[in-house]
């Protein structure tokens, strides 16, 4: 399969990271095995300063787990999910750190089931070869008379799908503002500073919006929760999923 | 002569006629024009402002009068009034000038005698009724008429402990001679204290030492304490009022502060207000180190165990239970957190939640009920956890510890087939390459680095992106004009459409050819071969196929050197062609097998020759 090959051609360009992460998550493994999630969440986190992969984020995310710290779970499964999404380990552990916390996972919508088929970027890579089919269907159904209705249906079918394809890279990139607080009863404040007084406490793990990106004041951002509670958050409690 | 009779409806309107006459003829007839001053009230809190009205009695068209300045007082424009009245007939015309005044100082004030240009005529306003007497804040005299606005606050208790919720009552004192509305209830200045909310309040008339009435409306809350000390208690609200000679004197009653009684005001009338209560000490203490239990979580006040519950009785290892601890009582409900559970080895205790039915307006009462989620670890359990719930009683000044008897449970091992899933479970894992941490309940880690990604930014986000796509869309644009403009060039080329248009005659003659053979049609295959033939030449020729003789055939065929034997064939596939055309009849002895075989071997070397 193309998508296949495109995989592997990436994996062989990241093979010399990968190699060179390699032995900082190894040892990170061992750290948690011995039962010192403190030192593994550090060799995991350092190990992710030269590659990110779905395996390194699905362990920091099971050794912070370990070390009471759920936020922090949250944030590292729901990037491992970024990665490999719909994975069911990762899904697993995530349903688990919710219980402990006892908050309700965000609902999973019909197009967010079928996104998490692939990562966004496999999504794109299928837009771009729909399109791409689609477009020399169109061509040559314009400049030559052989084959037109198989053609034709090529063109449209392409076209439909590609529709589809970019409702769901669109719905991507509105997912990379979303983001977790990993601090518990972390302070959402009605003003982007931290003399002013706490609208709410957040729970750790809350999923929020950002809104206003370019407006950010430094160390503040303005987020939105599922319950629509707005307001400003200090980025030491708060973290981009897709950051 | 003819006789006019006038019907019923006709009579009617001229009669209303009449009437509407007279009444308009009444009512702006010329009247006695009589002109007055009045400061409205004749008393004044300094600080506050009082209206002065100008009313001219017998005309409608006096232009606004102009008022002379008067020393230590701001007079502005607020507005005119007319007023009609008709009593027994008699119709009465007066305007109402109304400005705002207010004074610059304490002190006693009279409008001086000025003349008013009414309708070309001058008439004198006297000074005799307009005096105003503005009183000092706070004055004796103002507490004695009864006009001052106090805001009082009433603590029962003169030591409080920090966090303690005590009662506070919130006292407005007013004059019964004035109404408004409340525009901000009673808030605390400062942040010592925190307010917990408002009953409805409740009204009263008392009286004054003169005899003069004040209305008091009273405000019960409780406060809460933040710091530890002498603490200043002040209280602020904003009220919005009316004077009493502007309104509707009916109005004025004991239960009408309250109420909205704009209707029948003009919005200029309106005043803010913003009494301020004297700032009340109170003495702030800390709760005592001594005696404080080790489990204290914060609850000051008075509180007993309702109940505690253990939610299933039987369960296995690993089974949830849910424990529920109802505390009831009054104090500081609100900060009071879940007691710590005494759950060390054998149990799994997940972060408690807390819910509280408040029975009052505060939430100084009520009960709070603490649920945990449990789950045994071991099937020696025989009953829940210890847990004790702490509180200082502000009263008794002295910690109380309450600890509910545990409730029995049967805690049996898990199922075997559970046992199983996991030992299965178990399995697989170490088949996949992967290390179950000991006791977890998490799935495990992964040994090897898998999925490895750049970066977690969706590839549309990176920077590169969009300009790649529009490049693409470029590229694929440019291709795309570049094939229509080639195609429009080669329309306007004669000699490629000859030869486009040739070679699709070719193609379409070759499928008629295998046809006719297929159908034994020896006419359509040799018309279809010579046509094929003659196109062939005719795409190197200058003369068109319609056009070339046999000898012209043959001659081009020789000059690009194909076998005789081909050329002899062409002869007799021309020939053929015209024998069965001028003859009408095809004779079918002339197609065999051996013709489409010649034929195809010819269109080979034609391919390779032409």
């Amino acid at each position: 399969m193309l998508i296949n090959r495109i995989l592997l051609i990436l994996s062989l360009v990241l093979l010399p990271v990968v190699l060179k992460a390699t032995p900082v998550f190894t040892l990170g493994n061992e750290a948690y095995q011995n039962r010192d999630f403190q030192q593994a969440i550090n060799l995991y986190k350092e190990s992710l300063k030269t590659t990110q992969s779905f395996s390194q984020y699905f362990n920091l995310g099971n050794a912070y787990y370990e070390n009471k710290e759920y936020g922090q779970a949250i944030l590292a499964y729901e990037r491992a999910l970024t990665i490999k999404p719909g994975d069911a380990e990762a899904l697993g552990n995530l349903k688990k750190t919710y219980e402990v916390l006892q908050i309700s996972p965000e609902r999973v919508g019909s197009i967010e089931f079928l996104a998490r088929m692939f990562s966004a970027n496999t999504w794109t890579c299928i837009a771009i070869i729909v399109i791409l089919i689609g477009l020399i269907a169109f061509c040559f159904q314009l400049y030559t008379s052989v084959g037109n209705g198989v053609v034709k249906t090529i063109m449209w079918s392409c076209m439909v799908l590609s529709v589809l394809l970019i409702g769901i890279n669109v719905f991507y990139v509105s997912q990379a503002r979303w983001g977790i607080v990993f601090k518990n009863e972390a302070k959402l404040r009605i003003s982007p500073t931290n003399a002013s007084p706490a609208m709410t406490l957040l729970p750790e793990g809350t999923r929020a919006k950002v809104i206003k990106t370019k407006e950010t004041v430094e160390g503040f951002v303005l987020i939105k929760t599922l319950d629509n509670k707005e307001g400003w958050m200090s980025m030491e409690d708060f973290e981009l999923i897709r950051s | 002569m003819k006789k006019f009779y006038l019907s019923n409806s006709m009579l009617k309107t001229i009669y209303m006629l009449f009437l509407t006459i007279a009444f308009v003829s009444k009512v702006f007839a010329a009247d006695k024009i009589t002109v007055s001053a009045a400061f409205e009230p004749k008393e004044l809190v300094f600080g506050r402002r009082g209206l002065l009205n100008v009313t001219v009695s017998g005309s409608k068209n006096a232009s606004a009068p102009t008022i002379p300045e008067i020393d230590g007082l701001t007079i502005r424009v607020l507005g005119t009034q007319q007023n009609i009245q008709v009593i027994n007939g008699a119709t009465s015309i007066s305007s109402t000038y109304s400005f705002s005044v207010s004074a610059q100082r304490p002190g006693e004030y009279s409008l001086p005698d000025f003349e008013w240009d009414i309708n070309g005529e001058k008439y004198l306003v006297s000074s005799s009724t307009a005096k105003l007497r503005v009183l000092e804040q706070g004055s004796s005299e103002e507490v004695e008429t009864g006009m001052a606005i106090d805001l009082k606050v009433n603590v029962t208790q003169d030591k409080v402990f920090v966090g303690e919720m005590i009662p506070v009552t919130v006292a407005l004192y007013a004059p019964t001679t004035i109404s408004g509305q409340v525009s901000v209830m009673p808030t605390i200045e400062g942040d010592d204290f925190i307010s917990y909310g408002y009953r409805e309040p409740s009204r009263e008339v008392v009286e004054n030492s003169d005899g003069s009435k004040r209305q008091v409306v009273s405000y019960e809350t409780y406060i809460m304490p933040l710091k530890v000390g002498d603490n200043s208690l002040q209280y602020k609200m904003g009220l919005v009022i009316q004077t009493p000679q502007s309104m509707n004197p009916n109005r004025l009653n004991a239960n009408n502060f309250f109420e909205s009684i704009f209707g029948n005001l003009t919005i200029n009338g309106v005043e803010e207000v913003e009494p301020i209560s004297v700032p009340e000490k109170i003495n702030v203490i800390a709760l005592p180190i001594h005696g404080k239990p080790e489990n204290f979580t914060g609850a000051i006040g008075d509180f007993k165990v309702e109940a505690f519950t253990a939610i299933p009785q039987d369960a296995h290892v690993g089974d949830p239970i849910t424990l529920k601890l109802a505390v009831k009582g009054g104090g500081n409900m609100d900060r009071i957190s879940a007691p710590i559970l005494n759950a060390e080895g054998d149990w799994k205790v997940y972060t408690p939640k807390s819910t509280f039915s408040k029975e009052d307006a505060f939430g100084f009462t009520g009960t709070k009920i603490f649920e945990y989620i449990i789950i045994p670890q071991s099937d020696k359990i025989t009953e829940t956890p210890p847990i004790t719930f702490s509180f200082f009683n502000p009263k008794t000044e002295r910690y109380y510890e309450l600890t509910p008897d545990a409730v029995g449970l049967r805690i049996t091992a898990a199922p075997e087939s559970v046992n199983q899933s996991n030992i299965v479970s178990s399995h697989i894992n170490q088949n996949t390459t992967q290390i179950s941490s000991e006791g977890s309940e998490l799935l495990p880690i992964k040994l090897g680095i898998t999925h490895s990604v750049r970066t977690l930014r969706p590839l549309m986000t990176r920077p590169f992106f969009t300009p790649l796509l529009i490049g693409l869309a470029i590229a694929i644009g440019g291709l795309l004009a570049l094939i229509k403009r080639r195609k429009l060039r080669h329309a306007q080329d004669a000699e490629y459409l000859k030869q486009v248009n040739i070679e699709k005659v070719i193609q379409a003659n070759l499928e008629k050819v295998r046809k006719a053979y297929a159908k034994g049609d020896a006419g359509e295959f040799y018309h279809a071969a010579s046509v094929v033939i003659l196109e062939v030449v005719a795409r190197e020729h200058s003369k068109s196929a319609q056009a070339l003789h046999v000898e012209d055939v043959e001659n081009f065929f020789r000059e690009k050197k194909l076998s005789e034997e081909f050329i002899s064939f062409i002869k007799t596939i021309l020939n053929t062609d015209d024998v069965i055309r001028f003859s009408g009849v095809a004779d079918e002895k002339r197609l065999s097998s051996e013709s489409l075989k010649n034929f195809e071997s010819l269109i080979n070397e034609l391919e390779k020759c032409c």
